[in-house]
């Protein structure tokens, strides 16, 4: 596994995507173990996408995580889409990984909720009391974490936001499967701000496959800017990005 | 303020609406306060900003009512644009910078014109620049429009209501971009910027004299809408609606689809 380090960044880039779930499930287990020394429970930050799958699969085949002592929370919704309905992703991260980990507590967002203010409030307050401890997530296309595509907001001490989508990210979105056309896919979302997301005293961030070769590149290689917005990992010393062999293909070799 | 009898009054929370019976009307009675507000605000002070969206093809009777107007001393007054797209230097005809020269600036000649570069890269440093120079200027007044998407300048929904940030990158929503489109300046949606640099709403509403001048039918549909809305970030410019002294002017056309109950419901709140 090779390691770098971009500004106060550490980066892996792991032989494949397999591998990358399993370090990323290794680091996630001793955090939570860490963090469970000292606290009776705790509240991690989840996120969902095929760039998740591996380390899902990593965590379900392991069984020194306790889960009844994690109450899970998530980055981001569509607004206007309710939870039971199998296009958000309270329902997919409940499917994919919450129904058979079974943590104490799953607090979603209710992105059909209006006005939309009311679930901003209501989230903003349980992510400030819960204070999560880790937080895992993808980066997309648009170099966005969790919504929060070009121009992103650094500086906003808020912890939720309803955000618009970039065309990018709705075509990221269409090819994800879930909606039928672009016309399909929502204009807005309910989102982590960076802050929000980035607090935890643990973030682990995974970025395997070959499309996401291009925004990586930039993310890492060009200025820290709110037009790329995962580049702010770099101020971040408590991130952790993880790579395959396919998304750090056209990284510019460092000594 | 005097307006011509024709002129119907309502009010839309805290906000009074305006409705001329016609685009020039609507031009010549804002350009009218805006005057007032002008020379008040230069009894005080030696000299005074404004933000003007003169850029915007909704603005042009009041722009060139202002113009015409012998009792503004334009060489007291600085003048800010409200937004510009990101990309686009100065030099460029489409530019917000370019076309404020050509519709007011040239005609006019005030103290001072801050554009936007919207080509300064990177940007991060052009929005710690412009900040700086609204932060010094302080502008007194705010004459602007409002967009199909029901923005103000380029702040789409959702909306940033809390921010005290003064200039911020936006994205522009597809409403946006294809209206755009439709202003003929850009050959294809896709050539149509994805970005802008705008004042944010609180810069927007901070100075004393707050005037939204909407004209036209093609902003009859989001009248109507904004009229309905509650103080949402999804339609932004209802937040006027929570802006004392702020006015929103009308015409005929933009006013067509504003109904008896909305002009009644709002006089019904504000008491009158």
């Amino acid at each position: 596994m090779d390691t770098r380090k971009y500004d106060e960044l550490d980066v892996l880039i792991a032989h494949s995507n397999d591998a990358l779930g399993k370090a990323a499930a290794d680091d996630f287990a001793s955090a939570v173990k860490t963090a469970l020394e000292s606290q009776a429970d705790i509240a991690v930050i989840l996120a969902l996408g095929s760039s998740q799958l591996t380390f899902f699969h990593s965590l379900l085949s392991r069984d020194d995580i306790e889960w009844s002592r994690i109450t899970v929370l998530h980055v981001d919704t569509y607004v206007g889409i309710s939870e039971d309905d199998p296009a958000s992703g309270s329902w997919r991260l409940k499917n994919q990984l919450l129904d058979h980990v079974k943590p104490k507590k799953f607090l979603g967002l209710h992105g059909d909720h209006e006005p939309v203010e009311e679930e901003i409030a209501r989230y903003s307050r349980i992510v400030n009391d819960h204070q999560p401890v880790i937080c895992v997530m993808g980066m997309g296309e648009s170099g966005h974490l969790a919504f929060n595509d070009p121009p992103a907001d650094f500086e906003t001490e808020d912890a939720v936001r309803a955000v618009a989508l970039s065309e990018v990210t709705r075509r990221q979105i269409v090819n994800g499967g879930v909606f039928g056309s672009i016309d399909d896919v929502p204009f807005y979302g309910l989102t982590l701000t960076i802050k929000a997301l980035l607090r935890p005293k643990t973030v682990l961030v995974l970025v395997p496959e070959p499309q996401k070769a291009q925004i990586v590149k930039r993310v890492l290689e060009e200025p820290v800017s709110i037009m790329r917005p995962g580049s702010i990992l770099r101020h971040y010393s408590n991130a952790r990005l993880y790579l395959d062999p396919d998304s750090s293909a056209l990284l510019e070799p460092t000594s | 303020m005097r307006t011509s009898v024709n002129m119907q009054h309502f009010k839309y929370g805290n906000c009074d609406v305006v409705v001329a019976p016609t685009n020039e009307a609507l031009g010549a009675a804002a350009a009218e306060q805006f005057a007032g507000a002008v020379n008040k605000a230069l009894g005080t002070r030696e000299e005074i900003a404004v933000v003007l969206a003169a850029q915007a093809a909704s603005q042009a009777t009041f722009i060139q009512a202002i113009i015409e107007r012998s009792d503004i001393n334009w060489s007291r007054i600085t003048v800010f644009p409200v937004d510009e797209y990101l990309g686009i230097g100065g030099n460029n005809p489409v530019s917000g910078q370019w076309r404020t020269h050509e519709n007011l600036i040239r005609h006019v000649k005030p103290k001072a014109f801050h554009p936007m570069r919207g080509d300064n890269e990177p940007v991060e440093e052009e929005l710690r620049r412009y900040t700086e120079l609204l932060r010094e200027a302080k502008p007194s007044i705010c004459v602007m429009g409002i967009g199909e998407s029901g923005h103000l300048a380029f702040n789409d929904p959702p909306a940033d209501f809390e921010t005290h940030d003064l200039v911020r990158v936006v994205a522009l929503n597809d409403t946006t971009r294809n209206q755009i489109l439709r202003s003929g300046r850009f050959p294809s949606f896709d050539a149509v910027p994805k970005f802008g640099i705008s004042l944010t709403m609180h810069a927007l509403l901070l100075p004393e004299t707050v005037m939204i001048l909407v004209p036209e039918r093609s902003k009859a549909e989001i009248i109507h809408t904004i009229l309905d809305s509650p103080v949402s970030i999804m339609c932004p410019a209802s937040i006027i609606q929570t802006r004392k002294d702020a006015r929103l002017y009308l015409d005929e056309d933009s006013a067509s689809l504003v109904t008896n109950r909305q002009r009644e419901a709002e006089l019904a709140t504000s008491g009158e």
